[in-house]
């Protein structure tokens, strides 16, 4: 009985805390769907009325998604990818080799941590004019190629993974960068999962870098499209931004609910039986 | 073999485009949309035409984000040597732009264009915020005022004149009681509200009403802690804490929402939100001035067009277009696409302009206040103020900070920052 009951508050919890999560959702999702006359209602419309699949349409041709769509794609993998190499092979040094300044290089990296683009922006801006590089694909990509927080947070990983592992490595003849890739990445898994995870986001949702340095929609990505339905003087056609964020949301929420069971699947692989 | 000859034909018509194009001259317009998603498509449009008018220029319109994102834009690009040709920005941009030597002065174009004649094609109060140190900087594009949205059927509900919004802030005040709806302590109709957004609009509105200037002439002090500036602000205070009929805190897009919903039946808003009003709105409503005390002072908004090159080729060809753009039928085409005032006066003579007063008679209203129209504070330093001030605002409403106290202290602050 008191099992019972304590299963019903467990139940009950988590679904509160779900319809919290989901509230929001489900709001863009109605909203998405609803004719504009029925976005401001006095009281709270939790179904439309009517559905207005013109939403989509209209949101669509609101800007250049289609292109929007390739480049941030195309943007964010590159970005990914270059920060996973760069991010793990600094890592693998920092955590499980010696050198000369290993201390002054991670102390560097802990502070970049700590600096917001608002800071750098205007240097990495005059840079990128300096090679040349303004309004093109090396703009939204070069300044993001390595990570401090990706860095850190494998350093972290990789000095979880006992010695005696990189020991026993050693006696098959399994060192450095294999041992990185055989030993370190797979340990690791939950921590490179998460890394992907939050850089993902991040740089698919960019607004701010990319605007700044691309004058050509050719090479722009989706936050920008996004942008293009946020008003700062009059007013918001909300329908229409509901409907355009459900394009930019939509592919990374499907890439979370894919990754969620290879996440979940990759917490219970522990290292070395005890 | 036919299709060989198409090979030939297509070459030579190549061909001699190119010649009649000789190096057309390339330039970057860049604009903040700011009037929701669909006018990319407005702005595209015109400068299509305007290519395709001047086959020696070749426009290209790039969109940068909001105002602050495209002031931004500008500044770094004025470090790294990149900046556009033309821009628009918010009027306050002008001392801004103009004291980094990012924005060129026109007056040696102007006089080119016929000098004093060029100019007075606009609306007096449009140029007011167009200059900085007794030059010309911007050419008006996309510019607003406040006006004052009222739901007719509210009024004829609560047995007023329909026809006749509050002309005097007193007025105001006994509208807006009698029109807000109270159901025990909630409020399920608000008499009036005055959104608020970062460039603090309805403050300046309220203290030009009172006969009083919140910036001093030279630019260099804010003019808060002045006995009209306390009473604006006193009345502002009075609407949300004495009368109650006005929420403490309303965000500007919310405003519009409001109005559309019912749950507010007066608001104080951009002309540009007409479009807006016109598609959603499901009851009678009408448009009034911003109501006055000792005089009528709507202040100004919106954006101007600045030019960025140096080389005199390419301040003509820029010139070219903003001169274009600036005439009578496409500041009317303009216009009439986004409910932003059409900036030059002809402009409204304009079909599109005509049609559009035939359709909704109530725009006259944002013609009528322009003539007393008044310039939005701006100086080089400013933006730290601004800052300060939309805090006060939001503390004092909110009975956070006592209204004289916190004005003295603000004042003091943005004082400070603004000589830094």
């Amino acid at each position: 009985m008191k099992r019972a009951v304590g299963r019903v508050a467990l139940y009950a919890t988590v679904l509160i805390a779900a319809a919290l999560v989901a509230m929001p959702m489900y709001w863009l999702l109605v909203s998405a769907l609803k004719p504009s006359t029925e976005i401001f209602t006095a009281t709270p419309r939790w179904l439309p009325g009517r559905i207005e699949w013109r939403n989509f349409r209209d949101a669509w041709e609101g800007a250049a998604f289609g292109r929007y769509f390739i480049n941030s794609i195309g943007v964010t993998a590159a970005i990914l990818l270059l920060q996973l190499v760069t991010s793990n092979l600094a890592a693998f040094a920092l955590a499980r080799r010696r050198f000369a300044g290993r201390g002054f290089v991670l102390f560097a990296v802990i502070g970049a941590l700590i600096i917001p683009i608002q800071v750098t922006f205007l240097a990495n801006f005059i840079t990128l004019q300096h090679f040349g590089w303004l309004d093109s694909y090396a703009a939204l990509i070069a300044p993001f190629a390595t990570s401090a927080f990706g860095t850190f947070l494998l350093r972290q990983a990789f000095l979880a993974v006992p010695d005696a592992i990189e020991d026993a490595a050693r006696l098959d003849r399994c060192t450095g960068l294999a041992f990185l890739w055989h030993f370190l990445l797979p340990l690791s898994r939950p921590t490179v999962v998460a890394f992907v995870l939050v850089a993902l986001v991040a740089h698919w949702n960019d607004y701010f870098w990319p605007l700044i340095v691309t004058n050509r929609d050719e090479i722009r990505t989706l936050p920008i499209g996004l942008a293009m339905f946020v008003s700062q003087e009059v007013t918001t056609d909300w329908n229409l931004l509901m409907a355009a964020t459900l394009f930019v949301a939509g592919p990374v929420l499907v890439v979370f609910f894919l990754t969620q069971r290879y996440f979940i699947r990759s917490h219970v692989n522990t290292g070395l039986k005890r | 073999m036919r299709f060989g000859r198409m090979l030939i034909a297509a070459a030579l018509a190549t061909g001699l485009t190119a010649t009649a194009n000789a190096d057309p001259v390339a330039l970057s317009f860049w604009y903040p949309v700011d009037v929701g998603g669909g006018l990319t498509k407005v702005v595209d449009g015109l400068i299509a035409d305007f290519n395709k008018a001047h086959p020696d220029i070749k426009v290209t319109a790039v969109y940068t984000g909001n105002y602050d994102v495209t002031l931004q834009k500008i500044q770094a690009g004025k470090l790294a040597g990149a900046l556009p040709d033309i821009a628009v920005t918010e009027i306050s941009s002008v001392p801004v732009l103009a004291a980094l030597g990012a924005a060129q002065p026109l007056d040696k174009l102007i006089a080119g264009s016929g000098g004093a004649t060029f100019l007075d094609k606009f609306w007096p109060s449009m140029l007011l915020n167009c200059r900085y140190d007794g030059k010309v900087y911007g050419i008006p594009f996309q510019r607003s005022t406040p006006v004052l949205y009222y739901n007719r059927d509210a009024f004829s509900e609560v047995a007023l004149d329909p026809n006749r919004p509050p002309e005097t802030g007193d007025e105001m005040v006994a509208d807006a009681q009698k029109l807000t709806k109270r159901e025990g302590d909630r409020v399920t109709r608000w008499g009036v509200e005055l959104p608020l957004e970062a460039f603090n609009w309805f403050y300046y509105a309220l203290v030009y009403e009172n006969g009083g200037e919140s910036l001093s002439a030279d630019g260099t002090h804010v003019l808060w802690d002045q006995p009209k500036d306390v009473g604006a602000l006193q009345y502002w205070y009075d609407l949300v804490n004495k009368y109650k009929v006005t929420p403490a805190y309303t965000p500007w897009n919310d405003g519009p929402q409001e109005f559309v919903a019912g749950r507010a039946a007066i608001i104080w808003h951009s002309t540009g939100s007409q479009s807006f009003m016109r598609q959603h709105v499901q009851f009678h409503w009408g448009l009034g001035r911003l109501p006055k005390n000792v005089q009528f002072g709507p202040p100004s908004g919106g954006a101007n067009m600045m030019l960025y090159d140096t080389d005199p080729a390419k301040q003509k060809a820029a010139w070219t277009l903003m001169t274009w753009l600036s005439d009578a039928p496409q500041a009317a085409r303009w216009s009439a696409a986004t409910g932003y005032l059409a900036t030059s006066m002809a402009a409204w003579d304009e079909p599109e302009m005509q049609a559009l007063i035939k359709e909704h008679p109530e725009v006259l209203v944002t013609k009528e206040q322009l003539k007393d129209a008044k310039a939005e504070p701006a100086s080089p330093n400013y933006a730290p103020a601004r800052d300060i001030l939309n805090g006060l605002i939001k503390a004092v409403l909110a009975n956070k900070e006592p209204l004289e106290d916190g004005v003295k202290q603000a004042t003091a602050e943005a004082n400070g920052a603004m000589a830094k």
